[in-house]
């Protein structure tokens, strides 16, 4: 079902909380330096930003039990102000504890089996995966046990924890890519050879930001037992010869660029070639103990299709929501439900503690137990009986959580920007309202179909604008907040950068602009094109003569 | 100057030997040099009597002196700016791929609150700067009792085998 802590991560998880209360102490008594202290507080997950620190608490590749929910909602209730945020990374963020109080939150994090423990600073952080890991119809392998041997060789690993920069692994085991793999320091597909062996493709040297770039592959068929000394094959590289000069250029995404992927990957190789057969090396008793963990749970063999589809047919957003935010299952009699954090006049990604109970308590009801978080900012109950779909949809309609807009054009994902944080050159929740009051009518937005729109409010790209179907990202000119508008961009498969739009287009005219691309594709599709297609065929052209004709 | 050696704080017995463009001389003594003085005046250094130890900067790699590994006694790695993590590698590599047995030293901007992960890859012997008191950051070695990987000293295997 679910990784539950032996003895070990448990001692090892209370001493590093331990830890951090002694040294948070140390610095606020002043024996501790400033500099020393932010690299050690960011390695626990807490950022300094404009208005308080923000502590970033790791949701390992993205699964979560009920529990573990309650308790973030008790802790946001006490320590922070009532709501937390689901980040890019499938992670939560505590926006507003006081310093003094964060090891306290990580204590009662601790409690359930949970911590902020490598979520930043310049080290192997939380490893994400494909949000239907496990109940994927186009499933290869599960990739939730091997994230999981990941997490431990990752976790506090001492040779790697002062890289030149921060160090990010995604890991899919289906045909359709979901995690954005292609897009992190380090991208692994699971692969079945023709023998039938188990094992990964591994991409290195993707990611956004500044420089994005799309991981080149530098192995095209990994051992299963080979994942942890290849892993430590390539930071080590990474660790001796990534760039430390200027941070712009630190990422190993640089370093593969400059040396060249056949150089590195041979350098990799021979450095693989000593640790092989080291102690790293996995047998099957580790990959079948990791695999013991992550057993589908119980299963109802049957449901009664004709109940469904006379309740669809009786209830039009019903419907809707089942064709739009709900997804096939592995199990025929099951779906997984996706429980959208981007209603109208909600921060994307914002949940408030009344709804995490609320949310967790539907998953005791309807899911085992278990929920998962998605690097497109919602939530999602895995294994939800069809014959219960009504039933779930019902509740979550009380609690504004069942916005039927899963994949569409308002489900965009967005940074915390401006209002949020330091780095930000411009706002990004505001725009995603605006955009959510200016396509408000759902019908249209179904027509429009798939459209992902991405918002970053600067160059760090933490909203993945260049892989949105439509990127925005805040660009500062002068203090005044202008937006870069590309198009085209995808994390999937496929993977591609979109291309730049044109000069930056003022805050007061961006939804309009956004609303002229999506006029010129309803325009030039043809019946069955989706949003990137049509702009795949006819190219740029037609929407920047559209965006740019009266200014 | 007092250092941290094997979880104890003793007196220092090497000096550092500045870099300086005459080679001819040099002194009694336990010796730590840079890696420029090693180039230029190998023959010199290996017939001393007295022990040799090298210094090797942040940027300066393993492969630098690899093929001399046996003149060395002590092996000084700098660590500037604390941020600057290479030689985490560096000494890794020297405890498990080449067996080095002799003294290696973390050097530089040293923060007590590396010292658990500098001893794990392989470091015994620990400069703090004067304004760190060494008994107290000797706790810092107790912080874990237990760890996922299977390092220089470990403490444990990396995943239960059952
Ligand atoms: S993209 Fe920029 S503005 Fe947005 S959260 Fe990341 S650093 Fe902050």
């Amino acid at each position: 079902m679910m990784y539950q802590y032996d003895e070990q991560d448990q001692q090892l998880l209370n001493e590093r909380v331990a830890q951090f209360r002694e040294q948070t102490s140390r610095f606020l008594n002043g024996t501790l330096a400033d500099d020393a202290y932010r690299t050690l507080r960011l390695m626990n997950g807490v950022y300094i930003q404009k208005l308080a620190p923000m502590l970033r608490v790791a949701v390992p590749y993205g699964l979560l039990s009920s529990d573990q929910l309650r308790k973030i909602a008790e802790l946001a209730q006490r320590y922070d102000k009532g709501y937390v945020h689901f980040t890019t990374r499938q992670n939560i963020q505590f926006n507003w504890p006081a310093l003094e109080n964060i090891p306290d939150i990580a204590e009662g994090l601790a409690t359930v089996q949970m911590h902020a423990i490598q979520t930043s600073g310049n080290c192997i952080r939380n490893t994400t995966s494909d949000h239907y890991a496990g109940i994927a119809p186009d499933e290869i392998e599960d990739p939730r046990p091997y994230c999981e041997i990941i997490r431990r060789w990752s976790t506090l690993h001492p040779e790697f924890a002062y890289l030149p920069r921060k160090f990010k692994i995604a890991v899919s085991g289906a045909t359709s890519d979901r995690a954005a793999t292609q897009l992190h320091d380090i991208g692994l597909y699971i692969k079945k050879n023709e023998q039938g062996d188990i094992g990964f493709e591994v991409l290195v040297g993707g990611g956004l930001g500044r420089t994005p770039i799309i991981g080149k592959t530098i192995k095209s068929f990994l051992d299963q037992y080979d994942l942890l000394s290849y892993l430590e094959a390539i930071l080590r590289v990474y660790n001796q010869y990534g760039r430390r000069d200027n941070m712009y250029k630190s990422r190993i995404k640089i370093l593969v660029k400059s040396m060249g992927v056949e150089a590195f990957s041979q350098q990799v190789e021979a450095e693989w070639e000593h640790l092989k057969n080291s102690d790293l090396k996995l047998d099957k008793q580790q990959i079948a103990l990791a695999k013991s963990h992550f057993t589908p749970p119980a299963y109802n063999t049957k449901h009664n299709a004709a109940n469904l589809a006379h309740a669809m047919a009786n209830n039009s957003d019903f419907a809707n929501w089942v064709k739009y935010n709900t997804t096939e299952h592995k199990n025929e009699h099951y779906q997984a439900v996706t429980i959208s954090l981007k209603a109208p006049n909600v921060a994307p990604g914002d949940i408030t503690t009344a709804q995490m109970d609320f949310v967790a308590d539907l998953a005791d009801e309807f899911s085992f137990g278990l929920l998962r978080s998605t690097h497109r900012q919602n939530l999602i109950l895995g294994d939800v009986s069809k014959d219960q779909l009504h039933a779930l949809w019902s509740k979550l309609k009380e609690q504004n959580l069942a916005t039927a807009n899963i994949g569409m054009l308002t489900d965009t994902i967005c940074c915390p920007g401006l209002e949020f944080c330091s780095l930000a050159n411009a706002s990004t929740i505001p725009l995603a309202e605006e955009l959510n009051e200016r396509f408000n009518d759902l019908d249209y937005l179904y027509d429009l179909g798939s459209i992902n729109l991405n918002i970053s409010g600067c160059m760090n790209a933490c909203g993945h604008q260049d892989v949105g179907h439509i990127g925005i990202l805040g660009v500062d000119k002068k203090g005044v907040e202008w937006y870069q508008i590309t198009l085209g961009g995808s994390s999937c498969n496929e993977a591609y950068l979109g291309d730049r739009l044109g000069r930056a287009i003022a805050k007061n005219q961006l939804i309009n602009s956004i609303e002229q691309i999506i006029q010129v594709y309803v325009a030039e599709r043809t019946a069955e094109e989706n949003f990137l297609e049509t702009y795949r065929r006819i190219g740029i052209t037609p929407f920047k003569e559209k965006v740019y004709a009266n200014n | 100057m007092q250092i941290i050696k094997d979880h104890k704080v003793v007196n220092d017995q090497w000096q550092y030997l500045a870099e300086k463009s005459d080679t001819s001389m040099f002194p009694d003594g336990n010796i730590i040099v840079t890696l420029k003085t090693w180039k230029t005046a190998k023959e010199r250094l290996i017939t001393r009597q007295s022990k040799l130890g090298i210094k090797l900067n942040s940027d300066e790699l393993l492969p630098e002196i690899v093929d001399d590994l046996d003149c060395f006694e002590l092996i000084s790695l700098d660590f500037t700016p604390y941020k600057d993590g290479r030689h985490f590698s560096t000494a890794r590599l020297l405890r498990e791929r080449y067996n080095y047995k002799g003294e290696i030293r973390a050097t530089g901007e040293v923060l007590r609150d590396q010292l658990l992960y500098m001893q794990r890859v392989g470091f015994n012997a620990f400069e703090l700067d004067s304004s760190q008191d060494l008994n107290a950051a000797l706790t810092a070695f107790d912080e874990f009792s237990t760890a996922y990987q299977p390092t220089a000293n470990p403490h444990s295997p990396f995943y239960q085998r059952k």
